[in-house]
């Protein structure tokens, strides 16, 4: 039956001819393992595209929007994590790719002539897949991409003569905003990949043109379908899983504490999930110009980074673009060399200067990676790879290569070449786990005495390189603990004004910081202020039963209000230390439990008359202790009043400690129904806006000109901050004054 | 079996494979949109019965707290409604959605009018039966579940809800 339609769809579209002509490739020598990588590279583009065109079903590029859709793409669309995981890796994966095809084509002395034009292809490719690489860190519009982005486009700023007009068309304006993300995107999915396409279908024609380059006194001859399809499968798989390990297990992404799957929910859920359980690609804080950040460009581009610091001021043109572009040059003249009789010496040399730039890369990465080490041991071991490991590795590579190319076929060329592959091997491995180990601090003991020999730098004197490397791990530390906070708040929804406003917004960190700011030098809070001296209460858990019942007993302490002049509850604490009976002292502290319990939730309106639930008759318990006449010692109400009944002496009691209850303590401290005009503490009000200048002109009238501007966001902050309630301040409607102040009797 | 026919089999099933890992996962994430919520409803205050007069439809702006994707927008406008008082103690609230193809209902001369397509209503909602012409509306406009707060306010308030176009029955649209 299949064989049928075959025969049928054959006959009208003659696709079985197409198909050979693709398939039926002649392999001189047969097929080897060596000739997969094109294949591979080609595996990856395809991967790329199709996880690409998934990618862009859900992305938008956008300063208010990017962050959202790959935050949504990570963590709340199913398998998001996972195609997203798959891009990220892939990408590295095609750098990786190109470095060992490049490094095989010169093996090979692919690059001579009449294969010119295929090796200039292949380097025109590698331009834009490294520009693909480039536009596309920056499309998630997180602190990492946005902040290394700069760097780049700094370079071609710098550039002479042209340069801020450069910067200026890439960047879309003067500053980073939404015309970055739509040119970068547009370069990244409109401009980039079909260009790609195009060089690729000519670099595999022209490929087929020539054939593979085999070697001289290669014996028999196969086809690629099926043998050699077969290895390239086989790689591709290979790769394939190894980009799958990645993304599972790799954990680059931050853990979502609320609503990650969990060992209960079904298999489905757990995979489709994994996202929030921080399986694939990381997602840094969202991108915000006001924060600081340790910009570090991705892995690869490392070398560049580099090879910056050693060129400073007017020389930095050598390291941004005369380097760079000198060895693109090289790179292009390589099969030059190859004509007539020079070809020994084109092949010799495209050998020579592939290994010795990419060695040079590989060193670069690691010097790099060493400035930002802190250990001085690591940092040795990896200056020590720089400088030893990685030229021994590539002296190694390029004597097995001679050898082999002097030696003739037989058993003991290819005693050589598994010698040589072993070293090389055993080399690579070897370096490879060193800078593991360097990079996450787990150098084996034995290693580390023999590097402390090397190593003058003192523990208790730390070097200047040392200092910097430890400032920087703190930058980084910081920067990753506003990327986990971002993806926890972000799952409840991120602002219209986009997803920079969740940590500018969020009571645990711009509440945290705001506090401090406006409320620090007056009040302390444990573990966020606490540098002496204070002139007001300890706010830590302010409004909670703990806070209220050590203050009842004992509200002179420099915790409530020692550091004050408000002395009503100071009094009021003393005639209870008076008690010296225990006997009278049990009923007074269970009328104290009544009254904190009830005060502590925040507690408005009255209480039911007839009482059923626990609640219900708690609230009335402790209603009725507030309004007790027969507490002999102060009664609540003779000096507070409670939902309009009783003395403004203090402050209203109604919603103590509630957002409503601060919010008019702060903007209006002197009113009757806070603290009064004995209050020290001045009014915190938004200093201009919608009828601020009514609200300061009432308040100079009954509170004289003792102001402070603070905002009603970041009031509401504060807020929130003191309260604990971690949710992030939206702002609906704006609160900005305070009721008018009601004579109570 | 030879060992060209094992390799394609082989080739063939691993393809397979690897388009089995993708394609699943891929799949799953393109309908990922059936995993969203549908929108919230539920009674919400829009007037006061002494903001209506009798026999005058209103149009009332209805907000809510809407999830677009990941952003959350706590008031926005989700949709509109007529409030149509029709006598002291009577009101009742209609989509301005036409039942004909979704457009947007106006007011006209003596009831409404949608300008799409020429929909005509009577002021309490019902369809007119055309006596020259024809009416493209399927069926009156949508009612909407309404209650009244107890006094002095006689709150009103409104459940706003979707119907499906083009039938001659309203069937909610969730």
């Amino acid at each position: 039956m299949f064989s049928i339609l075959c025969a049928w769809l054959d006959q009208r579209t003659g696709y079985k001819k197409i198909l050979d002509a693709l398939l039926l490739e002649h392999i001189p020598g047969g097929a080897k393992w060596r000739y997969v990588w094109g294949s591979c590279l080609a595996f990856v583009f395809m991967l790329q595209l199709v996880t690409g065109l998934l990618l862009m079903t859900a992305y938008s590029p956008g300063d208010s929007t990017a962050w959202g859709s790959v935050y949504f793409i990570q963590y709340e669309m199913e398998f998001g994590w996972l195609i997203r995981g798959l891009h990220h890796f892939g990408s590295q994966a095609m750098v990786v790719l190109l470095g060992l095809h490049m490094l095989q084509v010169v093996i090979a002395g692919a690059h001579l002539p009449p294969r010119e034009i295929n090796w200039w292809l292949g380097l025109a490719l590698m331009g834009a897949i490294l520009g693909l690489s480039l536009t596309g860190y920056l499309l998630p519009w997180d602190q990492k991409g946005f902040w290394a982005t700069q760097v780049a486009t700094s370079i071609a700023g710098n550039l002479p003569g042209i340069g801020s007009f450069v910067k200026r068309v890439l960047v879309g304006g003067p500053e980073y905003g939404n015309h970055t993300l739509t040119r970068f995107y547009a370069l990244h999915v409109g401009v980039l990949p079909p260009l790609i396409i195009v060089l690729l279908v000519m670099h595999i024609a022209i490929f087929r043109r020539h054939g593979v380059t085999a070697p001289k006194d290669a014996e028999g001859e196969v086809m690629f379908w099926p043998d050699q399809a077969f290895k390239d499968l086989l790689a591709c798989l290979a790769i394939f899983g190894v980009l799958l390990g990645l993304v599972v297990f790799g954990g680059q992404g931050n853990a979502q504490e609320h609503g990650a799957p969990t060992a209960e929910s079904s298999l489905y859920d757990q995979a489709a999930y994994a996202g929030k359980t921080g399986c694939g690609a990381n997602l840094d804080a969202p991108a915000d110009p006001q924060e600081q950040y340790p910009a570090r460009p991705e892995w690869y581009f490392l070398f560049l980074f580099q090879l910056l610091k050693y060129f400073q001021g007017d020389q930095i043109l050598i390291g941004t673009v005369i380097i760079p572009n000198g060895v693109g040059v090289i790179l292009f003249l390589l099969p030059l060399f190859g004509y007539g009789k020079m070809r020994p010496l084109g092949h010799l040399l495209g050998v020579l200067v592939v290994v010795a730039v990419l060695t040079g890369a590989a060193s670069l990465t690691c010097l790099a990676i060493a400035d930002d080490t802190p250990d001085p041991l690591a940092r040795k071991l990896l200056e020590q790879l720089a400088f030893v490991a990685l030229p021994a590795l590539a002296g190694v590579l390029i004597f097995q290569l001679g050898l082999l190319a002097l030696l003739p076929r037989g058993g003991f060329r290819s005693a050589v070449f598994a010698a040589g592959a072993t070293v090389l091997a055993v080399l690579g491995v070897g370096i490879g786990s060193a800078v593991y180990g360097a990079v996450t601090d787990t150098i084996p003991e034995q290693v580390r005495v023999r590097l402390a020999e090397h190593v003058t730098e003192k523990k208790d004197e730390p070097s200047e390189m040392t200092k910097k490397a430890t400032g920087f791990r703190k930058q980084v530390a910081h920067a990753e603990e506003n990327a986990h906070r971002a993806v926890q708040i972000a799952h409840a929804g991120i602002p219209e004004g986009g997803a920079a406003l969740l940590l500018r917004r969020d009571p645990m960190t711009a509440g945290k910081k705001l506090f401090v700011q406006h409320c620090g030098s007056c009040h302390s809070y444990q573990g966020v202020c606490d540098t002496e001296p204070f002139q007001a209460s300890d706010l830590t858990n302010f409004g909670s039963k703990e806070w209220i019942r050590s203050m009842l007993t004992n509200a002179g302490d420099k915790r409530f209000f020692g550091r004050t002049k408000l002395d009503g509850m100071k009094g009021w604490s003393e005639n209870y230390q008076d008690i010296k009976d225990p006997a009278q002292k049990i009923p007074y502290e269970a009328w104290m439990d009544r009254v904190t319990d009830w005060l502590a939730g925040h507690p408005t309106g009255q209480p039911k008359a007839d009482p059923k639930t626990p609640e219900e008759i708690k609230f009335k318990q402790g209603y009725d202790a507030f309004f007790d006449k027969k507490i002999s010692k102060g009664r609540c109400y003779t000096c507070h009043t409670y939902d309009g009944k009783g003395s403004d002496k203090g402050p209203d009691l109604t919603g103590y400690g509630s957002a409503e209850w601060l919010r008019l303590m702060i903007i209006a401290p002197a009113h009757p129904s806070r603290h009064g005009k004995e209050n020290a503490m001045t009014a915190f009000r938004p200093k201009d806006g919608p009828g601020a200048e009514i609200l300061l002109h009432e308040l100079a009238v009954v509170a004289g000109d003792k102001y402070s501007p603070l905002s009603d966001v970041d009031r509401e902050l504060i807020i929130r901050f003191m309260l604990h309630d971690d949710r992030v301040v939206f702002f609906g409607q704006p609160v900005s004054g305070p009721p008018p102040a009601k004579k109570q009797k | 079996m030879q060992r060209r026919t094992f390799l394609e089999w082989t080739i063939h099933g691993l393809g397979a494979l690897l388009a089995a890992v993708l394609g699943i996962p891929a799949i799953a994430y393109l309908i990922d949109a059936r995993n969203r919520p549908s929108r919230q409803t539920g009674m919400r205050t829009v007037a006061k019965l002494s903001d209506l007069e009798i026999g005058v439809p209103k149009e009332i702006v209805i907000r809510e707290t809407r999830q677009d994707a990941w952003n959350l927008h706590p008031d926005d406008v989700v949709g509109r409604v007529w409030l149509v008082r029709e006598n002291a103690d009577t009101v009742k609230a209609f989509s301005t959605t036409c039942p004909h193809l979704g457009c947007s209902i106006d007011r006209s001369e003596n009831g409404f009018l949608c300008p799409c397509h020429g929909g005509r209503f009577n002021l309490d909602g019902k369809r007119v039966v055309p006596t020259e012409g024809n009416n493209p509306a399927p069926r009156s406009m949508d009612e909407l579940p309404l209650e009244k707060g107890p006094a002095p306010d006689y709150e009103i308030r409104v459940e706003y809800k979707r119907f499906k176009t083009s039938l001659d029955q309203p069937v909610e649209d969730i």
